[in-house]
């Protein structure tokens, strides 16, 4: 009968437990048992405790206390009847507890009369813990006490073993996914929460700001104060931050004085952009840390939003992280937020780059070779070296349209040494073809400020087992700022190559920080003239003086002088005859590709107007006659060009007697023009010329510009007959001379 | 001019329908009302310079991906007047471009109108019509 009834209550109490308590666990599991067992067993307390590491105390976790859950305590068994209870596995005494355990206060002070106890084991026997239920009567149904004890003591045995992995597991995930200085998520876990966030948006419609901060001024609180100093920095931002945020926010330390804050449910990148603020404002406040004030610590931030930019976790801190160090180029203590525009151009530009990478591996550029006129000869004796890229789809394309793209990338160097390589290899090729001429290698700045420029040079000499005899031939041209970068740098490079025989080159000389100190400090032995002088100075007189003026400058250091650019004869004339060792432009010869650079070379002989410069003619009044009359030229083109833009008060009212022709008239024509039949043909039309004009200046000004087409026409009539005239004169004059 | 310039905004009229091309255009509305904002605040060598830069790069990037696609669908061969009037433009605008870099060199800086409205003409002639009439002749291959 009784053992009937036990059954029945036993079935209850399993029943009870898979069904009412089978989702709880840990603590909670432990507390509805204690709590069934007092209910329905005539008990008081009862209580699940875990035994310590020493096995020596126990730990109560949970437990009930007549109608409330039991605060949880401490305590020692030695003395206790759990000691017992963990002894013999089990144990009960039904009445007259106190006798037993005279030493135990806590049985005396709740005035205990009975108790049950039963060990909880792991799965290889050994104690982790006791299950206790007491009571201030005592037990009539031992029996009974003694089958729910152990019924649930097997449940609770294995939910204390599984819950303590748990719990483990849990130790492990915290020391994972947080950061234990400011207890902050991690890495980890905020590219998790940055993915929630993201999912959540979608929902909500609403934008998510990931911000990437970076503390500035922290290295330094470091350095002076300690790392302790430094670590209470990172904390004090840390709850000061948290302060500021909202709890669906997240902020996480990503290591260092990094920090990443995800905010959500906003709605702009200006609401945004009001929560940074307040941050930036907050965490440049001072912080004191034992008794020191710390004033110098303030945050930059970078910001990328979500979906404006619709990248993954990973690129959305990675833009942030861009962003932020924008925030810190612009002078830190404030936030930056991810252009994608930008962006999207810059990856632009970089596939640019790729393409142009390619093209270098593909061998889609080839180079390109334009002569320079030697003045001694007339001969060409060197050029230089150009490049081109023959583009598949977009055809010939000039240094000036790629060069300008890499020459800030380390692309560059693998262009330089394509360029050198390849010209080593031409110069083997002129040798073979009987050609011997020297060539001029252009050199990137970025590549020329290496410091193993030389060597790289020696290196691919070296590799194509090129003749040393060949550098003899070579020069290197470098530009004015690439050359001032460092001029100790410069100068032993160039001693250096000085020895192999490579010469050097200053290109576009007067464009950079041309001093003249600069020129006696650097061990150059060439300057070329810039081109934007060369092709202005026919018409402006500043550009002239500049030009002769580089070039005297050149005979004082004793720098040989090229001149670049020269597109008309007349340059190339004017040139010469300022004593510039040698000329290149277009007048002379465009750049060509080998094959052609070759049958020009074979076939090349100097231009018979090249005699002009040759030493028994009167060339001073030769030179000025093509000066002034480039002037006149300029002058009324000037006049006509007002006209038509009704505004000529640009151009000037020039006399006959005092414009730069009639002085010529005046002098060396005269001296050595004059018993010629055109020359007085010349000062004739030269003279109406400028009454002409003058009198339709003046009527224009006065009366407005209506009919200025005809007036127009009439000077355009004026100018060409002065041309003829002119070649008319110089046609005489070299007939004359034979 | 340039007050006018503060509003240009990418318009669902300039697309030509090709995905690739109208992103690329789109960088190009970008770079203009950048270079509007930055030389009005900052007219500057520097910046300059670093605009015609990426006007360079555009050149290249672009024109390949356009005279790609018409080397691909036959656009020559199908229609030569209006092939030749492209190219021409493309040609015309990089020709400008590496001009206004050579004069940066020497010196002398192009006014921020005179860049602007350069770039304006480009947008409202080249990629408002000329682009347009290609892109309607490749939607009608693909």
């Amino acid at each position: 009968m009784v053992g009937q009834c036990n059954d029945k209550v036993l079935l209850n109490a399993l029943t009870k437990l898979s069904t009412s308590f089978s989702t709880l666990k840990g603590e909670d599991y432990y507390e509805s048992i204690c709590r069934y067992v007092i209910e329905n067993f005539g008990f008081e307390y009862s209580f699940v405790a875990k035994m310590d590491e020493s096995a020596s105390g126990m730990n109560v976790v949970s437990g009930w206390a007549k109608d409330k859950p039991m605060t949880t305590f401490n305590y020692t068994i030695k003395g206790t009847p759990c000691e017992n209870a963990i002894a013999y596995d089990f144990i009960v005494y039904p009445n007259g507890i106190q006798k037993e355990f005279p030493k135990d206060i806590f049985l005396k002070k709740m005035n205990i009369e009975a108790y049950a106890g039963i060990v909880i084991s792991n799965k290889d026997q050994e104690p982790i813990g006791i299950f206790a239920a007491i009571s201030s009567k005592p037990i009539d149904n031992s029996k009974l006490t003694e089958s729910i004890l152990k019924l649930y003591s097997g449940f609770i045995s294995s939910e204390m073993q599984r819950y303590s992995v748990e719990q483990r597991t849990d130790d492990l995930k915290s020391i994972a996914y947080y950061d234990p200085l400011t207890k902050l998520p991690n890495r980890l876990l905020i590219t998790d929460r940055i993915r929630r966030a993201i999912a959540n948006q979608k929902k909500d419609k609403k934008i998510v700001a990931i911000c990437l901060m970076d503390l500035d001024g922290f290295k330094d609180v470091n350095d002076s104060l300690g790392h302790d100093a430094g670590d209470y920095v990172l904390v004090a931002v840390s709850r000061r931050i948290e302060n500021i945020i909202r709890p669906e926010d997240t902020l996480a330390r990503l290591g260092g004085d990094e920090f990443v804050i995800v905010l959500t449910d906003i709605d702009t990148s200006e609401h945004a952009a009001k929560v940074l603020q307040r941050i930036l404002n907050s965490v440049a406040s001072q912080y004191s840390y034992k008794h020191k004030l710390i004033n110098s610590i303030s945050a930059s931030i970078g910001v990328s939003i979500y979906p404006e930019d619709d990248s993954d976790d990973d690129t959305l801190i990675r833009h942030a992280d861009q962003a932020m160090y924008k925030a810190k180029e612009n002078g830190k203590n404030q936030f930056y937020f991810f252009d994608t525009k930008e962006h999207v151009k810059v990856k632009a530009n970089f596939k640019a780059l790729k393409k142009i990478e390619k093209a270098i591996e593909n061998g889609e550029f080839e180079l390109y070779f334009q002569p320079k006129l030697s003045a001694y000869n007339l001969q060409i004796e060197s050029l230089e070296v150009l490049s081109r890229w023959n583009h598949p789809v977009l055809g010939v394309l000039a240094p000036n349209e790629f060069l300008p793209l890499i020459e800030n990338d380390e692309l560059i160097y693998k262009f330089d040494e394509w360029v050198v390589r390849e010209s080593l290899l031409s110069m083997q090729k002129f040798k073979k073809n009987d050609i011997d001429i020297s060539l001029a290698v252009n050199i990137s700045p970025k590549q020329f400020q290496q410091n193993t420029f030389a060597q790289k040079i020696k290196e691919i000499a070296a590799d194509m087992d090129i003749d040393y005899s060949y550098f003899h031939n070579m020069e290197i041209e470098i530009t004015e700022n690439s050359a001032l970068e460092s001029i100790t740098h410069t100068n032993q490079t160039i001693q250096e190559l000085n020895k192999l025989g490579i010469s050097f080159a200053l290109d576009d000389f007067g464009t950079g920080y041309s001093s003249l100190t600069h020129l006696k400090e650097l061990n150059i032995n060439t300057i070329k003239i810039d081109r934007s002088f060369v092709s202005d100075m026919l018409q402006n007189s500043h550009d002239m003086a500049i030009v002769n003026a580089i070039i005297s400058l050149s005979k004082v250091f004793q720098i040989e002088v090229v001149a670049e650019g020269a597109e008309s004869i007349e340059e190339l004339l004017m040139l010469l005859d300022f004593g510039c060792d040698s000329v290149q432009g277009y007048t002379i010869a465009k750049p060509m590709d080998y094959d052609n650079f070759v049958k020009y070379i074979k076939s090349y002989t100097p231009d018979p107007r090249l005699r002009i410069v040759s030493k028994n003619l009167p060339r001073r009044g030769d030179f000025e006659l093509l000066l002034a009359e480039s002037n006149h030229k300029y002058w009324m083109e000037l006049v006509v060009d007002s006209i038509r833009r009704r505004n000529l008060e640009e151009a000037p009212h020039l006399s006959h007697e005092t414009c730069r022709l009639g002085k010529w008239l005046k002098n060396n024509g005269k001296k050595y023009f004059s018993k010629l039949d055109s020359f007085n043909e010349l000062v004739v039309i030269h003279k109406t010329i400028h009454k002409e004009v003058n009198i339709i200046m003046d009527l224009l000004e006065k009366n407005g510009y209506d009919n200025s087409e005809i007036y127009i026409e009439k000077i355009i009539t004026l100018k060409d007959e002065l041309i003829s005239v002119i070649k008319k004169l110089k046609k005489e004059y070299s007939k004359d001379k034979r | 001019m340039s007050e006018l310039l503060e509003n240009i905004k990418w318009s669902k009229d300039y697309e030509t329908g090709i995905e690739e091309i109208d992103e690329q255009h789109h960088i190009l509305v970008n770079t203009l009302n950048e270079a509007n904002k930055l030389l009005t605040t900052d007219y500057s060598l520097e910046n300059l310079q670093n605009i015609t830069k990426d006007l360079l790069s555009y050149a290249l990037y672009h024109f390949e991906e356009e005279e790609g696609l018409m080397k691909e669908y036959h656009y020559e061969k199908e229609a030569p007047q209006d092939f030749e009037n492209h190219m021409k433009q493309h040609r015309d605008f990089s020709h400008k471009v590496v001009e206004l870099r050579d004069s940066l060199k020497a010196g002398n800086l192009i006014e921020k109108d005179e860049l602007i409205s350069f770039l304006l003409n480009w947008l409202l002639n080249h990629i408002d019509k000329t682009d347009k009439k290609f892109g309607n002749f490749l939607q009608a291959k693909i």
